[in-house]
C-alpha cells in the first residue's frame, strides 16, 4: 500500500529584494521517509525550511501537513511537526529540564514524565538539571532534538543537525535519527550540504539549486542511474552542470 | 494564552534583572532619606518626613527610572528572543504570533505592576523606618488623615500604571521592528527622553504620554473627573495604536534569526 504524503508544498516562492531565494518549489514527503534535503550554502534550503514551519510567509504557494493547510490551520498542521530550524536556540539560564517543561506547558497532554522520557531518548538525562549555557553544541543539538520529540510528531524537520559536531557527535545523531524512525516510525526532513551524512542517514534525497528541486527520487535509484556513483559525485553532477543527471 | 503568560513570566521572574531593578529603587529611596537627614532638606524631595508621606513624594521620580527599566526589560523580552533565536521554541509550537505578543504584553504589565508595588512597599518601609509613620500625609499642599493619605497613595501610584503601559507600548513597537537589543535600548529611552521636551509646547503637552508618565497623577488628583476621562482616553488611545501597529508587524514579519 503506498505511504501517505505528510508534507505536501506546492510552488513555493520567496524573493528577499531582488534575490528570488526560493523560486516555485514543490516537495512531498511520505509518511515514513527519511528525506534529504540538499543544497550548496545559498541554494535556499534555511528559506524553504522557515517556509514550511511558518516562520517565514512564502510570496507564492502553498504548504499542506498532514492535510492542514499551513497558513489557514497553522496550529493544526503545526501540531503535527517538531523542528529545529538552524542552531537549536533556549534560554541558557535556565536548565535543559526547565526549558523543556516551558515548551511542554505550551502543548496539551505532555507531562512531566514525557519530558524525562525525552531526555532519557537523547542521553541527557545526567545533564538534565544544568544549565543549558553550559552545554556543548552537540548537547545542544540533542536537547533540541529532545525538545522535537516532545509532542510525539508525526514529522520532524531537522535543519543542519550536525553542523559543528564532531565525528561521533554526528554518529551519535544519525543513529538517533535511524533509531526514532525504526522504532517510532516518524518522518524525517533533514536539510544538510554533508553528502556523506546524508547518504548514510537517508532514504529519498531533494537536491535543490538556486532555489529550484533540480532532483529527487529514491537514494539507492538515483545513485545507480547513469552507472552507479557516490552521493558526492551525483550532486556535483547536479549542481555543477546543467540541473540533469 | 494563560500557559503562555505562565512562561513568560517564570522566564521574567528567573532574570537576574527585575531584582536588580527593585534594588535600585530601593537603594534610590534610601539614599533621598539619607540625603534629607544628612542636611540637604532645602534640595530635597522630602517636604514633610514621615514614613506616610514618602511614598507620595518620590512617585514622580519612579517615572524618570521607568524611561530606562521598560526598554530595558522589552528590549530583552522582544528583541532578545527574536535575535537569539528563542521564540522558534514558541512559534513552532501551535501558537499563533498575535498569542506570542499578548503574552509579552501581559509579562510587561506585571513587571510594571511589580516594580510599582514593590517600591510603594519599600518606601512605605524606609520612610517609616527613617522618620516614623507620621501624624498625616502631606501631599500637594494638603494634610490627609492617615486612611485618606494610604488611599490616595494606593489611587495615585496604581492611576501611573496606565501611562507607563503607554510607555510601554512604544517600546514594544521599536522591540518589535528593531533587530538587536541596543537598538530597541538606544531608540526607546533617546525617544523618551527626547519627548520631554515637548512638555515645553501647551498645546502638545496634554496629548504627550511622556508629559503623562510624570504627571498624570496629578490630574488624578486635582482634575474633574470630565479631565481625568479625556487623559485616560489619550493614553488608552497610545496603548491601542501602538499594539496594533505592533501587532501587524509581528503578523507580517519574517522571522529569519
Amino acid at each position: 500500500m503506498e505511504n501517505k504524503i505528510l508534507l505536501d508544498a506546492k510552488g513555493l516562492t520567496k524573493t528577499f529584494g531582488s534575490r528570488t531565494a526560493v523560486n516555485g518549489l514543490n516537495l512531498r514527503i511520505k509518511e515514513g521517509d527519511i528525506y534529504g534535503f540538499l543544497g550548496t550554502n545559498g541554494s535556499g534550503k534555511t528559506t524553504t525550511i522557515r517556509m514550511l514551519t511558518g516562520l517565514i510567509h512564502p510570496d507564492a504557494g502553498e504548504v499542506r501537513i498532514g492535510g492542514y493547510q499551513l497558513k489557514s490551520h497553522f496550529k493544526d498542521a503545526i501540531a503535527l511537526v517538531g523542528a529545529i530550524v538552524e542552531q537549536p536556540a533556549f534560554y541558557t539560564y535556565l536548565s535543559a529540564y526547565d526549558n523543556l517543561m516551558l515548551t511542554a506547558n505550551l502543548l496539551t497532554g505532555v507531562t512531566r514524565r514525557r519530558v524525562l522520557e525525552v531526555l532519557e531518548i537523547v542521553g541527557l538525562s545526567d545533564r538534565a538539571k544544568d544549565k543549558v549555557g553550559s552545554y556543548s553544541l552537540g548537547m545542544r543539538q540533542r536537547l533540541g532534538i529532545a525538545s522535537s520529540l516532545l509532542n510525539e510528531p508525526k514529522l520532524i524537520i531537522l535543519d543542519e543537525p550536525t553542523n559543528g559536531l564532531d565525528p561521533q557527535g554526528m554518529k551519535g545523531i544519525r543513529e538517533m535519527i535511524a533509531q526514532l524512525a525504526a522504532e517510532q516510525g516518524i518522518t524525517f526532513l533533514i536539510s544538510s550540504h554533508l553528502l556523506h551524512e546524508v547518504e548514510q542517514m537517508c532514504s529519498k534525497i531533494g537536491i535543490i539549486r538556486h532555489g529550484k528541486l533540480v532532483a529527487e527520487g529514491d537514494v539507492q535509484q538515483l545513485l545507480s542511474s547513469g552507472g552507479p556513483r557516490t552521493l558526492e559525485q551525483y550532486f556535483l553532477d547536479i549542481t555543477e552542470g546543467d540541473g540533469r543527471s | 494564552m494563560i500557559r503562555l503568560i505562565q512562561n513568560e513570566l517564570y522566564k521574567t521572574f528567573r532574570l537576574k534583572k527585575m531584582y536588580i531593578f527593585i534594588a535600585i529603587l530601593i537603594i534610590h529611596a534610601c539614599m533621598t532619606v539619607y540625603f534629607y537627614q544628612s542636611g540637604g532638606e532645602w534640595k530635597s524631595v522630602i517636604v514633610t518626613p514621615n514614613g506616610q508621606s514618602l511614598p507620595l513624594a518620590l512617585i514622580n521620580s519612579l517615572a524618570q527610572f521607568m524611561t530606562i527599566f521598560i526598554p530595558v526589560y522589552v528590549a530583552d523580552l522582544i528583541t532578545g528572543d527574536i535575535k537569539a533565536g528563542t521564540f522558534k521554541l514558541t512559534l513552532l509550537r501551535p501558537v499563533g504570533r498575535i498569542e506570542w505578543l499578548n503574552a509579552k504584553i501581559a509579562s510587561l504589565f506585571v513587571f510594571i505592576l511589580v516594580l510599582v508595588v514593590l517600591s510603594l512597599a519599600a518606601e512605605y518601609a524606609i520612610g517609616t523606618l527613617a522618620f516614623g509613620w507620621g501624624e498625616y500625609t502631606f501631599y500637594a499642599g494638603e494634610e490627609y488623615t492617615g486612611e485618606e493619605g494610604v488611599w490616595l497613595t494606593i489611587r495615585l501610584t496604581f492611576s501611573m500604571l496606565l501611562p507607563y503601559m503607554a510607555c510601554g507600548m512604544i517600546v514594544v513597537l521599536l522591540a518589535v521592528m528593531a533587530t538587536n537589543i541596543s537598538t530597541t535600548i538606544g531608540l526607546s529611552i533617546g525617544i523618551l527622553t527626547a519627548a520631554q521636551s515637548l512638555n515645553a509646547f501647551e498645546m502638545i503637552k496634554p496629548y504627550s504620554v511622556v508629559n503623562h508618565m510624570y504627571y498624570f497623577h496629578e490630574i488624578v488628583h486635582k482634575a474633574t473627573w470630565e479631565a481625568v476621562l479625556q487623559n485616560t482616553a489619550i493614553i488608552a488611545a497610545y496603548i491601542v495604536l501602538f499594539y496594533a501597529a505592533s501587532a501587524l508587524i509581528i503578523k507580517k514579519k519574517d522571522l529569519i534569526q
